[in-house]
């Protein structure tokens, strides 16, 4: 007997039709993709909740994800197997130094009247990219005595109330500058904390994206932030989730994409917008219509 | 079956058997159904007299079967028979009241008795009128049965009420004892006051007079509740108890400084009668000892502070003690602080944070005593400080609460954040000088957001800095730093506010979101809430939802609620019926007549009782209609509702229904709310 066993049913085996059926419900609650070369993965991360829950076969916990009275709870389990929350503070640097040095000044100007910035990063994990970009806006200087506010929401519960915390240990910073953690940072025997002023202007929530009910919770943001999220997502909902991301923006807004990620196919909704180490797409003013 | 097949199985000798052949009956027509009635009346076995008292309303045709059944009143032999006879003519209802007061005259005493019995348990003003007679009867028994039935003279109307009232207290002056107690419990039963001067003698009567003590406390002249104080001395310790008792339950049921200070004069009655309250207050028997407490508070004698303050830990009489301490006033606050010192921590804090009511007038005396506790290291004592300072604390206060807001005790640091709102609701100014010292990304963050709260509540305009103190909090850990801040929010208003708490409707804790709902609802901001409405199975969340939805807007309130009303799951549609329940007007009726149209019996059932609360005629006839509902639990809500709605409308409709209602419990229920003393009428 193989000694995994002992702990659940290591062995239950994930049959293709099974797998179809977890597939197609998994890209339409939460959008991600699981291609066929996936299968063994999603076997292998789904088996713990069969063997916590006493189910014998993965059929059955299709039909407790869908029809179970607990199915809701079950579901903030599963998102904490079946996502990547991988990430750390000032990933993809060349990207944030765009958006430091070319973009913020531009929105400086255009929203000198208002004194306001809403920035919203959508899928933020555990927190670090709203916390960089929190940073950026101070290190930047340029919005002294304006409103600032940074989004970040995620899929995760548990994502979110950890962002809350701001505390981390040193895979978060491993492509820190020194000086930014010394600056921006209070070490403390439990980790690093984020340092108040920085988070006084963050703000957590939960969303799915593809809830765009929850979406319009937020105002209007001026720039979103939505990196390293598309990617795992099946190509329907990721038109959708950036028609949202489109109602969501000012005109004249900016959607930040991953690296390995273009709205090529997607969306002519958005213009391109070429800075020196980045493109970017904006939302344009022509949507206006003479609003602003 | 046939009339003979029935015949023969009334014969059987298994008592089942004869039951279910009683039960046949009902389905026979002409003049041997009321034979085979008699005869299953007649019955050895309960169980069958029962079953055929059940279907005697159902045996057709009527006239014979009454015409048996009254002639069985003169039955002299069988006193099953006779018993059976009273329940069936019960329940064939009004129909027989003409032929049983005919008969009045011609039934010896004994059947005069059953007589009164029918007509006891048929509700109508003729049964009362014809009772009222009765109290003349010649028969001591007749005369003590028909009092006690008068008792129930509520449910024939308001005119059979008061005439049955005037026949009772005349029937005090009877001069058979067992005649004045029937009488004397009927006036009860009615809710009668009955005055003093009817009762005086009958208190000098050591056998009437715990009854007519009773019938005293109700009555609460100046008097008859000296009376009672003097009872305490009664040479009988029943009668003292019974004195002690209702002189309790007098004093916790009136909010009445005039009726206090008349006891108060009548006390002390004596040192004995005092000493043997003492007694009681020590004794096991809990009902008696909370009452000798309150007694002995309105006795205000110091050596008994320290028994008040003991009983402060003991919940069975907590509330008792309290009103003791309360009706002593401001001379038990030294004592009570002297016995306080060494008496339980629970009843320690429970009489420091009476102290400022007791107070009253002089609050700032015990702030220092207050002051002093909230340095305790027991919760029970902090609650009780904490308590205290809402009420009576100062500017001052304010800086020694905030450290308890973060006790590891939940219920002492909701007291906390609760006793800084109340002080700094009155002191706004020490309330801003002291948020200058508060971090909103440190501990104090929920106290800070609480002092912007209520100084901005009591009027102080709220400035940039509070907005950003609240959204930091909103942002940062704690769950109660995020709830304080969201209600602050509300108060505040404006764009930045409301769009900070829009965003926290996404919040990852539950309660954080439910708090952010209702302050939406107070920023009267519907869009998100009408969206969160449809979007969610949670009822809890629903609920929340739709009373800020009518908080915030009226109008889409309805258009977002009125579909819920009708939602296949219950737990939303209550949802819904309860939310319709809060508001007012057309919507509400709309709302809840909708949701009388569910299939499943218990949306009907909530919403019946929120349309029971409608004082107009639209919803007294909503009601009456729910009579005729196919669920007999729906049947039996609705004639309870009306029962206690009142008025002639609701009895006319009870009445009509009950002639009709074939189901016993539903029955039972009709009549007992054709019973139901009036409260304030509907039409
Ligand atoms: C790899 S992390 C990206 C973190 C950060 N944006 C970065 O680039 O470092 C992807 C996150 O997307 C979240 N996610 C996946 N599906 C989502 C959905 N339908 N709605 C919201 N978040 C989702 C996951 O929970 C995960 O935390």
């Amino acid at each position: 007997m193989r000694k995994s066993s002992l702990f659940g049913p290591s062995d239950i085996p994930l049959k293709p039709e099974e797998y179809r059926l977890l597939r197609d419900l998994f890209v339409a609650k939460i959008g991600v993709h699981f291609g066929i070369e996936s299968r063994f993965s999603l076997e292998r991360r789904l088996r713990e909740r069969l063997s916590v829950l006493k189910l014998a076969t993965f059929a059955e916990y299709y039909q407790y994800l869908r029809f179970h009275p607990l199915a809701m709870a079950e579901w903030e389990e599963a998102v904490e197997l079946l996502t990547t929350n991988e990430t750390y503070f000032f990933r993809e640097d060349y990207q944030l130094r765009s958006f430091k040095n070319e973009l913020l000044p531009l929105l400086a100007k255009e929203a000198r009247v208002r004194k306001r910035l809403s920035i919203w990063s959508a899928g933020c994990s555990t927190g670090e990219e709203v916390y960089t970009i929190a940073i950026l806006l101070k290190q930047s200087g340029l919005f002294v005595g304006w409103d600032l506010r940074v989004y970040g929401s995620d899929l995760s519960k548990r994502c979110v109330a950890a962002a809350r915390k701001g505390i981390y240990g040193p895979a978060s910073f491993r492509s820190t500058p020194d000086d930014v953690k010394r600056e921006f940072f209070v070490m403390k025997p439990d980790g690093h904390h984020v340092a108040d002023p920085i988070r006084s202007i963050c703000q957590f929530g939960q969303m799915n994206l593809l809830d765009d009910d929850k979406a319009r919770l937020l105002g209007r943001a001026d720039v979103i932030f939505c990196r390293n999220v598309l990617i795992y997502f099946e190509a329907e909902k990721r038109r959708r989730t950036i028609d949202i991301f489109h109602e969501r923006l000012y005109p004249g807004g900016v959607l930040l994409l991953g690296h390995a990620e273009s709205l090529l196919n997607v969306s002519t909704a958005f213009e391109l917008l070429h800075l020196k180490e980045d493109l970017v797409y904006r939302k344009p003013k022509a949507f206006a219509l003479g609003a602003e | 079956m046939t009339a003979a097949d029935i015949a023969t199985r009334l014969a059987a000798p298994e008592p089942e058997a004869r039951r279910v052949a009683a039960q046949e009956i009902a389905k026979l027509r002409g003049k041997d159904a009321a034979t085979l009635l008699l005869r299953a009346l007649a019955d050895d076995d309960w169980r069958v007299r029962k079953e055929a008292a059940r279907v005697a309303a159902s045996v057709e045709p009527r006239a014979i079967v009454m015409e048996a059944l009254v002639a069985a009143l003169h039955d002299k032999l069988d006193i099953g028979l006779r018993n059976a006879a009273v329940e069936a003519l019960v329940g064939v209802g009004q129909d027989v009241l003409a032929l049983v007061v005919g008969e009045l005259g011609k039934l010896d005493a004994d059947g005069r008795k059953l007589a009164i019995e029918v007509l006891a348990g048929v509700p109508d003003p003729r049964g009362a009128r014809a009772l009222e007679g009765c109290l003349e009867d010649p028969d001591p028994n007749v005369r003590a049965a028909a009092a006690e039935a008068l008792g129930r003279a509520g449910a024939s109307g308001d005119e059979a009420r008061e005439l049955a009232t005037a026949a009772l207290v005349s029937a005090l002056g009877d001069a058979e004892v067992g005649v004045v107690l029937g009488a004397l419990e009927a006036l009860a039963a009615l809710e009668v006051r009955v005055p003093w001067a009817s009762l005086e003698r009958l208190a000098r009567d050591p056998l009437l007079r715990r009854h007519a003590l009773a019938a005293a406390a109700r009555s609460r002249e100046p008097a008859a509740l000296a009376a009672m104080v003097a009872a305490l001395g009664d040479p009988s310790a029943t009668t003292a108890k019974d004195a002690a008792l209702l002189l309790g339950d007098v004093l916790f049921e009136v909010d009445d400084d005039d009726v206090f200070a008349r006891l108060r004069h009548a006390v002390p009655a004596t040192e004995e009668a005092l000493g043997r309250v003492r007694g009681w207050a020590r004794g096991e028997d809990t009902r008696l000892r909370g009452a000798a407490l309150a007694v002995l508070g309105l006795a205000r004698s110091e050596v008994d502070v320290a028994l008040l303050v003991d009983a402060l830990a003991d919940d069975a009489v907590a509330e008792r003690a309290e009103l003791g301490l309360t009706l002593f006033g401001q001379g038990a606050i030294a004592p009570a602080i002297a016995a306080s010192r060494i008496a339980l921590p629970a009843a320690r804090g429970a009489s420091i944070s009476m102290m400022p009511m007791l107070a009253l007038g002089h609050e700032a005396d015990v702030v220092a005593q207050l002051r002093d506790a909230l340095r305790s290291p027991l919760p029970d004592v902090l609650m009780g400080a904490l308590k205290g300072v809402a009420m009576a604390g100062g500017g001052a206060e304010l800086a020694c609460v905030v450290p308890l807001a973060t006790h590891p005790e939940a219920r002492v640091a909701g007291l906390a954040l609760s006793a800084l709102f109340s002080i700094a609701s009155r002191q706004p100014d020490a309330a801003v000088r002291l948020l200058a010292e508060l971090d909103p990304t440190g501990p104090d963050a929920a106290c800070g957001c609480v002092l912007i709260d209520a100084a901005a509540r009591g009027g102080r305009r709220s400035t940039d800095a509070d907005l950003a103190f609240l959204r930091t909090s909103l942002a940062q850990g704690a769950v109660l730093a995020r709830k304080a801040a969201l209600e602050a929010l509300a108060t505040l208003g404006g764009e930045a506010a409301s769009e900070a708490v829009s965003f926290a409707l996404a919040d990852e804790e539950r309660e954080v979101v439910l708090i952010a709902v209702r302050a939406m609802g107070r920023l009267k901001r519907p869009e998100p809430l009408e969206r969160l409405a449809g979007g969610t199975d949670d009822p809890a969340l629903v609920s929340a939802v739709l009373r800020a939805l009518g908080d915030a807007d009226p109008e889409r309130f309805v258009a977002a609620a009125l579909p819920l009303v009708s939602s296949p799951r219950p737990e939303i549609a209550c949802a819904a019926v309860e939310a319709f329940g809060r508001v007012d007007g057309r919507a509400r009726e709309d709302g809840l007549f909708a949701a009388l149209d569910h299939t499943d019996p218990e949306v009907v059932k909530l919403a019946l009782t929120e349309v029971a609360r409608i004082p107009d005629a639209r919803a007294l006839a909503r009601l009456g209609m729910c009579l005729d509902h196919a669920g007999a639990d729906v049947r039996k809500l609705a004639g309870e509702l009306l029962g206690n709605a009142g008025g002639a409308g609701a009895q006319a409709l009870l009445r009509a229904r009950l002639e009709r209602e074939r189901d016993p419990g539903v029955r039972a229920a009709l009549t007992t709310a054709l019973m139901t003393p009036p409260h304030e009428s509907v039409e």
